[in-house]
C-alpha cells in the first residue's frame, strides 16, 4: 500500500423548495383575585378640635401608619385600616386574596420559498496499487456521492434557517397575541374569583375590625393624652399625674377655675 | 377656686371612662361658685368634645363636683362627650 490519493468533487444544485413554519407561542399570566368587605365608622362628630389636631400629629409619627391617598393607613393582618381626616371616618377593610393564573396560546403559519444555487464538496480516496479495490473512478464516485449528501445537508440547513428566521420574525406578534389572551383570561378569573372571595372577606371583617379598632384606639389615646396635657400646661396645672398601663390612660391635675 | 380634673380613657374599648371635674376647694360656696365650676368643666371638656354636656351630680354633702363622661355609641367610634356635675 502506498500513499492514498484524494479526489475532490464540487457539486452545485439549484435549490427550489417551499417551506412552512407553524409559529406557536404559549404565555402564562398570573394575577391576584381580591375579595373585599369594608366598614366605615364616623368618628364622634363632636370630637374636640385639640384632640383632632393631636390625632393628626400622632398618626403622622406613629409607627405603622402612613399617609397615602388622602388618608392615614395602617396595614392589618388580612386587611387595612384607614382614617380619613377630611370626613373623620375610620374605615376597616378585610381582604381575602388568591393568586390566579391562565395560559394563552396563539399560532400563525408562515410560508416561504427558497430558490438559490447551493454548492457542496465531497472527497474520495484511492491507491495507485488498487489496495482495497479502489481506483480513481471509485474515488470519484465516492466523492460525487459525498458531495450529493453534503448538498442534501446544506439544503436541509437552508430550509431550517428560513423557518427559524420566520419563527423569530413572527414570534413577537404571536407572543403578544398569546399574552393578550392570557391576560384577558386572568382578568375574567380575577373578577369571578374576587366575587367569590367577598364572602370570605366578609366573614373575616369582624376579626380584622377588632384588630383595626385596637390600633386606632391606641392612637386616639395618645391624642387624648397630648391634647389634655397641652391644656393642663396652658392652665399652669399643678399636681399633674399621668399613667398609661394596659391600654388605660389616666390623667389627673388641679387648676385654678 | 381650684378644681381637680380626672380623665380616664380605655384603649381596649375606645371609651372615655371617666371625665370628672371636682371642686378642690379654695373658695367658699357662694355667688357664682357653681358658674365658675361649670365654666371650668366646660373649658376642659371642650378639649375632647366640641359641645360637651355637663351634668351636675348633687349629693347631700359638700363640696360640689362635676363629672364629665364620654359614652361611645354603636355607630360612632368615639361618642359625644357628655358631662355630669355632681353636688354632694
Amino acid at each position: 500500500m502506498c500513499n492514498p490519493r484524494r479526489v475532490r468533487v464540487q457539486a452545485t444544485r439549484q435549490l427550489t423548495q417551499t417551506w412552512e413554519q407553524e409559529v406557536r407561542r404559549r404565555v402564562t399570566a398570573t394575577g391576584m383575585a381580591v375579595g373585599e368587605a369594608r366598614t366605615r365608622e364616623p368618628l364622634g362628630s363632636n370630637l374636640g378640635a385639640p384632640v383632632i389636631a393631636a390625632l393628626t400629629a400622632v398618626l403622622s409619627r406613629a409607627a405603622g401608619w402612613e399617609w397615602r391617598d388622602e388618608a392615614f393607613r395602617h396595614s392589618l393582618a388580612g386587611g387595612e385600616l384607614s382614617y380619613h381626616p377630611d370626613v373623620r371616618v375610620l374605615e376597616i377593610v378585610a381582604h381575602a386574596t388568591e393568586q390566579v393564573s391562565a395560559t394563552g396560546t396563539a399560532t400563525a403559519l408562515a410560508r416561504g420559498e427558497v430558490d438559490e444555487a447551493i454548492t457542496a464538496e465531497g472527497a474520495g480516496t484511492y491507491y495507485d496499487d488498487r489496495w482495497g479495490g479502489t481506483t480513481e473512478q471509485t474515488a470519484r464516485d465516492d466523492a460525487q456521492r459525498a458531495a450529493e449528501a453534503a448538498l442534501d445537508a446544506v439544503a436541509r440547513q437552508r430550509i431550517e434557517q428560513e423557518r427559524a428566521a420566520a419563527d423569530r420574525a413572527e414570534g413577537a406578534d404571536v407572543e403578544r397575541l398569546a399574552a393578550g389572551r392570557a391576560r384577558q383570561e386572568v382578568a375574567q378569573l380575577t373578577q369571578r374569583r374576587g366575587a367569590e372571595l367577598r364572602a370570605a372577606a366578609a366573614a373575616r371583617l369582624t376579626q380584622v375590625g377588632v384588630q383595626g379598632r385596637n390600633i386606632f384606639h391606641l392612637a386616639l389615646a395618645e391624642a387624648y393624652r397630648d391634647a389634655i396635657l397641652a391644656y393642663a400646661r396652658s392652665r399652669q396645672a399643678q399636681g399633674l399625674t399621668m399613667s398609661e398601663r394596659d391600654g388605660v390612660l389616666d390623667i389627673e391635675f388641679e387648676m385654678e377655675a | 377656686m381650684r378644681v381637680r380634673v380626672h380623665f380616664r380613657y380605655r384603649a381596649d374599648t375606645g371609651e372615655v371612662e371617666v371625665f370628672r371635674v371636682d371642686d378642690a376647694g379654695g373658695t367658699r360656696v357662694g355667688i357664682d361658685h357653681d358658674g365658675r365650676h361649670e365654666r371650668a368643666a366646660l373649658d376642659v371638656a371642650r378639649v375632647v368634645d366640641r359641645d360637651p354636656l355637663i351634668e351636675e351630680i348633687v349629693d347631700s354633702a359638700e363640696p360640689v363636683e362635676q363629672r364629665v363622661v364620654a359614652p361611645a355609641t354603636d355607630e360612632e367610634t368615639t361618642g359625644r362627650t357628655g358631662a355630669e356635675r355632681i353636688r354632694e
